[in-house]
């Protein structure tokens, strides 16, 4: 039995966590930066009027929220190879990310709409605002200081998840957990540092988070206002 | 100019569901023109607003609004698209019990958006004639403040300014006072009344019956979703016809009554 740790592992391995580390931020970046969009569309047609549009959004997003992700990646990844697509694990990964992280996103983003009173749209739509602009104009500014909370969590969850990746053999931290393992034959080692590593990541995110949501002038100032009977949508 | 009709309703029905909150509504206001209309909770006051701008469709009926014409028919499709609705809307201003201004913007930046948005207004030009509106509610100094840093009344006073910067024909008034403590209810009337010498045409649902009898050419009583009386103040409150407008007015003065003799 060895009850030490075994610090060559961590000298050796530094540079393969390192790639690791940042191969998975990048994914959860392009994830985020793609997922949040995605998202936006798809919480809009949860407040179509059009029945096929709303029926269309919670079929894209129950299945995603519902299921594991590792699961998901897996039949996404193979069932795709087996009509006959083909991707490199590395653009497969950052598309499944992204479709996770529009789900993920779309049911934050319901939650940041129908947290803004309702009269705020009615006022916009009342000074003959279409809805869109009031939308744009109105509701997604007071949104966004309603969500940062909901959108730190979905960040974490991607960052959290996309350790699956590794099951489709995508270069990130979790293989390179399994990468420096395999060298060195130190599993704990090897994953007690993967751990802390996303540790890192994930606090450092939600601080990040939390440091520009209060510098946010939007945020402060909703947080100021009383005002809150009723709210936008259903 | 005064004598034209802005507003024309006729048979206008609406339900929510099973429930009839408008029962064929004729109503005719005439450009100018100063209307209160009062009735006990849930007579369908509110809806009738909503009605004439739009928030709430009618299910049938006809509607004529500031030169726009609509028809509704029950079960048929709208004949009328989102771009009329807005149209329609931008010669409608609303002001609402709860104010509703715009959380995340200044007082200026509330008056300013509608123009810009929807106008295309510049933002300098419209920027001084949004000051020029918080002037005449008397607001000026307060142009930089946010909703959460405005009493109830100025808040009121800000979103009657943000409805008169869309330039109106009308200005439907829901219960603009009753969200406010007593002390702030006559800076904002105060506001309406001046509006009201300038012309303006305005269709308050209000309980202030001081400012009925000051400022209305006539007042309109509700009650289950029609209008059972629309004559001149004096007449409504010294002689009302209706059984149930002698009720509503008794218990309306009896309250205000009691609010000044201190029970003992
Ligand atoms: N969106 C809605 N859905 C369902 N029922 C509604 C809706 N809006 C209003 N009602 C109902 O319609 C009736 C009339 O409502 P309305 O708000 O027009 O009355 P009101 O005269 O303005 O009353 P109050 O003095 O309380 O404001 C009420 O019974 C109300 O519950
Ligand atoms: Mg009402």
């Amino acid at each position: 039995m060895e009850a030490y740790f075994d610090l060559s592992v961590l000298t050796y391995g530094a540079p393969i966590f390192f790639k690791g580390a940042l191969a998975t931020i990048t994914f959860c970046v392009v994830a985020t930066l793609f997922g949040f969009p995605l998202g936006t569309l798809i919480a809009l047609c949860r407040f179509s009027k059009l029945r096929i549009l709303r029926g269309f959004a919670l079929a894209f997003v129950e299945p995603f929220r519902n299921t594991p992700f590792l699961v998901q990646a897996f039949l996404i990844y193979f069932g795709l190879a087996q009509l006959g697509i083909r991707m490199s694990p590395v653009v497969a990964g950052a598309i499944i990310l992204t479709i996770y992280s529009s789900a993920l996103f779309a049911e934050a983003i319901r939650g940041g709409i129908l947290s803004v009173p309702r009269g705020q749209m009615e006022s916009a739509r009342a000074v003959g605002m279409p809805y869109a602009t009031a939308m744009r104009r109105i509701v997604f500014p007071q949104m966004l200081g309603y969500m940062a909370p909901a959108s730190t969590n979905v960040i974490i969850t991607l960052i959290k998840d996309s350790a699956a990746l590794a099951v489709i053999t995508v270069p990130e931290l979790a293989m390179a957990a399994q990468t420096v393992m395999g060298d060195t034959f130190r599993p704990v080692e090897a994953y007690l540092i993967a751990a802390v590593v996303y540790w890192l990541i994930t606090t450092g995110t939600g601080a990040g988070i939390s440091y520009v949501a209060n510098r946010m002038d939007t945020l402060r100032k909703i947080r100021l206002s009383q005002s809150s009977t009723g709210r936008v949508g259903q | 100019m005064s004598g034209t009709p802005i507003v024309n309703l006729r048979a206008v029905c609406k339900s929510f569901g099973d429930l009839q909150v408008l029962k064929s509504v004729d109503l005719q206001v005439k450009l100018g023109e100063k209307i209160c209309i009062v009735g006990p909770s849930g007579s369908g006051k509110s809806t009738l607003l909503r009605c004439i701008n739009l928030l709430e469709e009618p299910n049938s009926g006809q509607l004529d609004v500031a030169g726009t014409h609509m028809d509704f028919e029950p079960g048929s499709a709208r004949k009328f698209s989102e771009k009329e609705v807005n149209r329609l809307r931008q010669s409608v201003g609303m002001v609402f019990q709860s104010f509703n201004l715009w959380n995340h913007m200044t007082a200026l930046q509330n008056v300013m958006e509608a123009p810009i948005q929807i106008k295309g207004v510049p933002k300098a030009q419209a920027a001084e004639s949004a000051q020029m509106l918080l002037q005449r509610v008397g607001l000026g100094n307060k142009s930089s403040s946010y909703p959460s840093q405005l009493s109830g009344g100025q808040q009121q006073r800000v979103a009657i300014a943000r409805a008169l910067a869309m330039d109106p024909k009308i200005m439907l008034f829901d219960e603009p006072t009753s969200a406010l403590d007593p002390e702030l209810v006559g800076e904002v009337l105060d506001v309406m009344e001046k509006l009201a010498d300038d012309g303006m045409t305005m269709l308050v649902v209000t309980h202030e019956m001081g400012f009925a009898v000051e400022v209305a050419d006539r007042v309109i009583f509700m009650d289950h979703g029609a209008i059972l009386e629309d004559c001149v103040p004096s007449s409504f409150f010294h002689q009302p016809k209706t059984e149930r407008a002698k009720q509503f007015l008794a218990r309306l003065l009896g309250r205000n009554a009691r609010l000044q003799t201190p029970v003992e």
